[in-house]
């Protein structure tokens, strides 16, 4: 079921009604919340329900199982079997093709051909979040970082709880199970604070990310026609699109959980108003890059050692974040150009510059901010074009299309009003997150010490806006992942 | 939470009267679909030949220069299984159909309207033709389907210019006067072919079990079907991706050696047709037409009386 469906428009109330007016205790309202979530997971294909099942039960019993040994050895046997396990049904649904390819491409290389044959498989949605959860549960348990749950109960509803199962946050057990574990209590404030930024994400999925993707679409798909310009401004668009795309999910996800009471991490802190790669990495899907944080790159050295040792580990993070996102070497490529862009931070010892956010209490930033946040947004638009293009080959070729005389010439678009009109809604969407960068999301700020009326027009702007450009459904870009 | 539920109700309830209120104003705009669906009804004791297909098929195959009376079932964007479901319907109702008409064209076994940029005009066949060609709710509505933006300009042309909102005759078939303005024929040729072609064959096995369906389903009413390719402009033919088109030809003909009831016609490069016969590189204009129809009676008339 997406967000951005009638399907969800109708299902959300029921589940909202059920769940603080019919299933009043803890233990119920938790096993609604488990059947309203595989129900959302099954509209999309049932058959993959068993997966989480399978997934809850490995982690839920090892958890224990580390918990009640006594001896190390033991328990990191356990452990090694949870992550084995995990990344064993990670792998085979979204790795097996991909090195069955280079296996294959690696014998021919030595004149032998392999005989082991692809297999048509279909990537379980949301399968890279919900494993990455499960198995962060077991590792907290062996660094005994956590206690594991006894009840099955809370565990099912922390792995498949329905806002975040198919594109997260991926939470962590420390924050996510003890609010599973306690009665929630509903509260006004965070219920309609919830409702803004259900609005908010609405308008950047549909507005926003839908209407870029019609340009993106084409452009890329056609980018041998295409001038160098309008390939820029296909790149140009696809970074707008990706965030607003990605974030608008995680803003409609946070949005729907405190409905119901819950917490979850925030993901993106307005990573286009940062000044460098590294803040920039610090904003962006945080709940992923503070995954890879914890249990890959502190665990392989950190920012410990010497200069050398964090490079190594950061292309390290890098690579794995790049192969996380698919099974193609055009994200190894993009994780790689994203690491070597940290290298002078790095060497200059300038990677945790910037901590806070830009123009503290200032209404505009200063011109190295400036400066530093074109430069660091226009990199993206570059390196984006690895992650969009469909294959290492189309990329590289879509950005020699882009270095030719015809960038100086005026875009050839499709569709030349709507253009300027995105244009102008992606201008107005800046401003608003703008003014709202150092709250937990755009909407909390904007409008909200306003007179009611003003705010009430402002939010049914937004309404009207999501209703005048909604067009087909688009899927939303990190399902595939 | 009273507080909650009562602000929530309050903002919503603006917005669902103004949604219920545009529901039923489109649904009160007269549309293609709706006509057709009555059209076929009054004319149901007399038609002998039903034109199905997309709109290389609604402006290429004009039922005023057919022997025998004839109706054209098909819309923009119409793919092969909803040919079938509208022949279903219709077939049992149609006492005297002798022959089907359906166009093979280059897109025809590599598409399905779900699968493409116009699956919001499934809703016209949920909606008009009581077809339920797709579960989704948003598919059942007019507003919910279309940009409120495209919503507003309907209404506007129809409750406030007073324009016409029905684009076919009474026969079902839909013109082209002249000749596309813009583009020539030449550009026009070179994007719609790079358009049409298609980047995998997944939708071929499939709609080749749909004209097996229709040909099958035709077969025990005593119905003949003739699948035909179109003619099409120079410029669109020579930019077509040959393996697709061979395997769009190659069916027509298998269709026609494994079913007796069966014929295909490829007139694709027919040379009765030039560049005064296109409204665009792959659709017929009012000449065309008249020049396609009168071809495919003339056939009709000699094949099966």
């Amino acid at each position: 079921m997406l967000f951005n469906s009638i399907d969800f428009a109708i299902f959300l109330p029921i589940v909202f009604v059920l769940y603080w007016f019919v299933f009043k205790t803890l233990k119920s309202q938790n096993i609604l919340l488990i059947i309203a979530s595989y129900v959302f997971y099954a509209w999309w294909d049932w058959r993959f329900l068993g997966l989480i099942i399978v997934s809850t039960l490995i982690d839920y019993s090892i958890g224990l199982a580390i918990d009640s040994e006594k001896k190390k050895k033991s328990k990191k046997t356990l452990l090694t079997l949870s992550i084995l396990l995990n990344l064993g049904i990670l792998g085979f649904f979204k790795y097996y093709n991909f090195f069955i390819e280079n296996f294959k491409a690696a014998f021919q290389l030595f004149g032998r051909d392999l005989d082991i044959n692809y297999l048509n498989i279909i990537l379980p949605v949301g399968i890279s979040f919900y494993t990455f959860q499960t198995m962060s549960y077991s590792i907290d348990i062996y660094r005994n970082k956590i206690k594991p749950t006894t009840n099955l109960i809370a565990f099912a509803s922390f792995i498949c709880f329905f806002p975040q199962l198919v594109a997260g946050p991926i939470e962590r057990a420390s924050s996510f199970l003890p609010q599973v574990e306690k009665r929630r209590v509903f509260s006004y404030a965070k219920a309609t604070d919830g409702l803004k930024q259900i609005l908010w994400g609405l308008f950047k999925k549909i507005v926003i990310a839908d209407n870029c993707a019609v340009f993106v679409n084409d452009i890329f798909e056609n980018y041998s026609n295409y001038s160098g310009s309008t390939l820029l401004f296909g790149a140009f668009l696809f970074t707008i699109q990706i965030y607003c795309d990605f974030s608008g999910y995680s803003d409609i996800a946070i949005g729907v959980s405190r409905l119901f009471g819950f917490n979850l991490k925030k993901n993106f802190a307005f990573p286009y108003f940062s000044r460098n790669i590294a803040e920039f990495w610090r904003r962006w899907h945080i709940s992923l890059t503070t995954w890879f944080k914890d249990y890959f790159y502190i665990p392989i050295g950190g920012s410990r050692g010497s200069k050398w040792m964090q490079l190594r580990n950061t292309f390290a993070i890098f690579l794995v974040i790049g192969l996380w996102h698919g099974a193609h070497w055009k994200f190894v490529v993009y994780g790689f150009i994203n690491a070597l862009h940290f290298v002078p931070y790095i060497i200059r010892g300038k990677n945790t510059k910037y901590t806070s956010i830009i123009a503290n209490n200032k209404w505009f930033p200063n011109g190295k901010e400036l400066f530093g946040m074109f430069h660091t947004f226009l990199f993206l638009v570059f390196a984006r074009i690895f992650f969009r293009a469909d294959s290492l080959t189309s990329a590289v070729e879509f950005l020699s299309g882009i270095f030719s005389k015809s960038l100086f010439s005026l875009p050839q678009l499709s569709n030349t009003t709507d253009a300027l009109i995105l244009l102008i809604l992606i201008i107005f969407f800046f401003v608003v997150e703008w003014f709202g960068r150092a709250k937990e999301h755009a909407l909390e700020q904007v409008f909200s010490k306003s007179k009611r009326y003003y705010r009430l027009a402002f939010y049914y702007s937004i309404v009207f806006l999501i209703f005048y450009f909604n067009g087909e459904e688009q899927q939303f870009i990190y399902f595939q992942f | 939470m009273k507080k909650f539920l009562k602000h929530t109700v309050a903002f919503l309830i603006p917005v669902l009267l103004i949604m219920i209120s545009m529901e039923l104003a489109l649904r009160h705009i007269p549309n293609d679909y709706e006509l057709k669906d009555t059209q076929i009804e009054l004319k149901k004791e007399s038609v002998k030949t039903l034109i199905l297909g997309s709109s290389h098929s609604l402006y290429g195959l004009n039922p005023e220069y057919f022997s025998e009376e004839a109706y054209n079932l098909a819309h923009v964007s119409q793919t092969i299984d909803l040919d079938y479901l509208l022949l279903k319907k219709f077939i049992k109702k149609l006492p005297k159909l002798k022959t089907v008409v359906i166009r093979l064209s280059y897109t025809t076994l590599h598409e399905q309207l779900d699968d493409s940029a116009e699956s919001w005009r499934q809703k016209d066949y949920n909606l008009y033709y009581n077809l339920n060609v797709s579960n989704t709710l948003k598919l059942h509505s007019e507003v919910l389907s279309v940009k409120l933006k495209n919503n507003l300009k309907r209404l506007k042309s129809y409750y406030l210019e007073d324009e016409k909102s029905i684009s076919v005759v009474n026969s079902g078939w839909a013109f082209f006067e002249k000749q596309h303005e813009g583009k020539s024929l030449e550009e026009l040729g070179l994007l719609v072919a790079k358009k049409h072609t298609a980047k995998d064959n997944n939708l071929v096995e499939e709609n080749i079990e749909f004209l097996d369906k229709i040909v099958n389903l035709c077969s025990g009413q005593k119905v003949n079907v003739i699948f035909v390719t179109l003619p099409a402009y120079k410029s669109y033919r020579d930019n077509l991706s040959e393996p697709q088109l061979d395997m769009v030809i190659s069916t027509g003909e298998t269709m026609k050696r494994k079913h007796s009831n069966c014929n295909y016609l490829n007139l694709m490069q027919n040379e009765n047709f030039t560049s005064t016969d296109f409204y665009d590189a792959d659709h017929l204009n009012t000449n065309g037409a008249k020049k396609l129809s009168i071809l495919i009676d003339d056939f009709i008339m000699q094949s099966y009386n």
